[in-house]
């Protein structure tokens, strides 16, 4: 069986975070509250084929997620991308990616610690 | 118990410097009291000649009692805040001097990357600049001696490593003498130690300081040549100061960013929307301005022509640095040709945005 690769953006998270604990604490305690949420109105968007309200949530979705997975990130990205161009064929199979990424990305952030994430991190 | 002797040695020679330093220093005061009165020249020249070799002592035996409380484990960094560069400025105008007098370059530069306020013991910095440069200098009779500091790398928002590199066109030490001049009481041989002076300390001293900050003394030469030294150390950037306000719509975001620039010290004034951003510009004065260019209703650009706009009477310029999830150089020019100075992408890094800062905003 291949081994699963973490779906969180290590090196990034940790410049984000400034090798901080706390910070990355307040990082992740933030993501998880508003995920769901903001997950949500992105879902709702592409359920009403509203091609402004998904480029709105998606470019939100992206502020959020991109610091923690570069794979989030660029689904977010390329939804918004989708949205701004008038192209909503792809979105829902994108959303259905994304949703994915983002549900393995909360089931690693609990237990993240700066220790780990230096551990995954070419030494700078 | 093979160890006792030797700390036994060692608490001698601590005990023994720190005796001769009290009487070291009455000689040279009495010295300079002395030189300040009415003299006929000869007494003039044997007073300074005596002052010279005073301070050349006192210089040894302050360099001994560094090493016994170095070996002894019993040297405490004093950890203050301090600017690199005014710290530095003195010391290497005097090494300037000296290399001047040998017909010697001196070139000295610190990178504009390097914070101008630091957490660190300045004087123990001073003593490592001054031994691997005084040695540098000491030991090239043509050519010129190259000091840079860089910033090495920043390994958390608390710990950054300055790296001190000094190249020269001197004598070079060859591969056998490389460790042992680090070590304390042994130059390259006793002919060197003769026609240069000294007790050969001072490379010792800035070793232990360096590995005492965490850092390091590596040295590459060539006989004949010359060599170059690159000494690290971790220092803390110093508190900073300045009233930033932060305009960003996404609640993460904005409380990452104010968390961040509040641990480095500044005062940070959060609004969640352009219109919001403009209303606390006309009212309050801020030292720079983080904004998000993609917002509702009004968005980063109009902040920025409307600021540029009222600035356009005054004369005044607020530093305005994008936070944007745009990454492409045409983003960037768009950005600068706006009007705002600097353009971060998103996801922001916490050491990148300081240094943008310390760039930016007036110390």
């Amino acid at each position: 069986m291949p081994e699963l690769t973490s779906v969180i953006a290590h090196d990034t998270l940790l410049a984000t975070c400034g090798h901080d604990a706390d910070i990355l604490a307040l990082m992740v305690s933030g993501i998880l509250a508003r995920l769901p949420r903001d997950l949500g109105v992105l879902r709702g968007a592409v359920g009403d084929g509203d091609l402004a309200r998904i480029r709105e949530a998606a470019h939100r979705l992206y502020g959020m997620v991109a610091a923690f997975s570069t794979l989030a990130g660029d689904e977010a990205s390329a939804i918004e991308d989708r949205a701004e161009q008038g192209d909503g064929a792809p979105i829902e199979g994108r959303l259905a990616r994304l949703e994915a990424i983002l549900t393995e990305l909360t089931r690693e952030l609990p237990d993240i610690t700066v220790s780990e994430l230096e551990a995954r991190t070419e030494p700078p | 118990m093979a160890e006792a002797p030797r700390k036994g040695e060692e608490e001698l020679l601590a005990n023994v410097s720190h005796e001769i330093l009290t009487p070291m220093n009455a000689i040279l005061g009495m010295t300079e009291l002395v030189l300040d009165s009415t003299l006929a020249e000869e007494q003039r020249r044997l007073l300074l000649t005596v002052r010279s070799a005073a301070r050349d002592l006192l210089e040894i035996l302050n360099d001994l009692l560094d090493v016994s409380q170095l070996h002894a484990g019993k040297l405490a960094l004093d950890l203050a805040p301090f600017g690199l560069r005014a710290s530095l400025d003195e010391i290497i105008r005097a090494l300037e001097e000296r290399a001047r007098r040998k017909g010697l370059g001196l070139v000295y530069r610190v990178d504009p990357g390097v914070p101008e306020s630091l957490l660190g013991d300045a004087g123990r910095i001073r003593q490592i600049v001054l031994n691997i440069v005084g040695n540098a200098v000491k030991f090239t009779s043509q050519g010129e001696v190259d000091v840079r500091i860089d910033l090495d790398a920043a390994l958390t928002i608390d710990r950054i490593v300055l790296r001190l590199t000094v190249a020269d066109t001197g004598i070079g030490i060859d591969e056998a003498m490389r460790t042992a001049i680090f070590r304390a009481f042994e130059q390259e041989d006793m002919s060197t130690t003769r026609r240069h002076g000294g007790a050969g300390l001072g490379l010792t001293i800035a070793s232990r300081l360096a590995t005492l900050m965490d850092g390091s003394v590596e040295l590459e030469s060539e006989v004949g040549k010359g060599s170059t030294f690159t000494c690290t150390f971790v220092v803390s950037p110093g508190p900073a100061s300045g009233h930033i306000l932060v305009v960003e719509d996404n609640e993460l975001n904005a409380e990452l960013v104010e968390q961040l620039l509040r641990r480095r010290g500044y005062e940070v004034t959060l609004a969640t929307g352009g219109r919001q951003a403009i209303e606390l510009l006309a009212a309050r004065r801020f030292d720079a301005l983080l904004l998000d260019l993609h917002m509702p209703e009004v968005d980063g650009f109009q902040v920025v022509r409307e600021l540029r706009a009222r600035e356009a009477s005054t004369g005044e310029h607020l530093p305005v640095i994008a936070l944007t999830a745009l990454s492409r150089p045409s983003d960037r020019d768009r950005c600068l040709a706006a009007g705002m100075d600097e353009f971060v992408s998103k996801p922001v890094e916490a050491i990148a945005l300081w240094r943008l800062l310390e760039r930016f905003v007036a110390r």
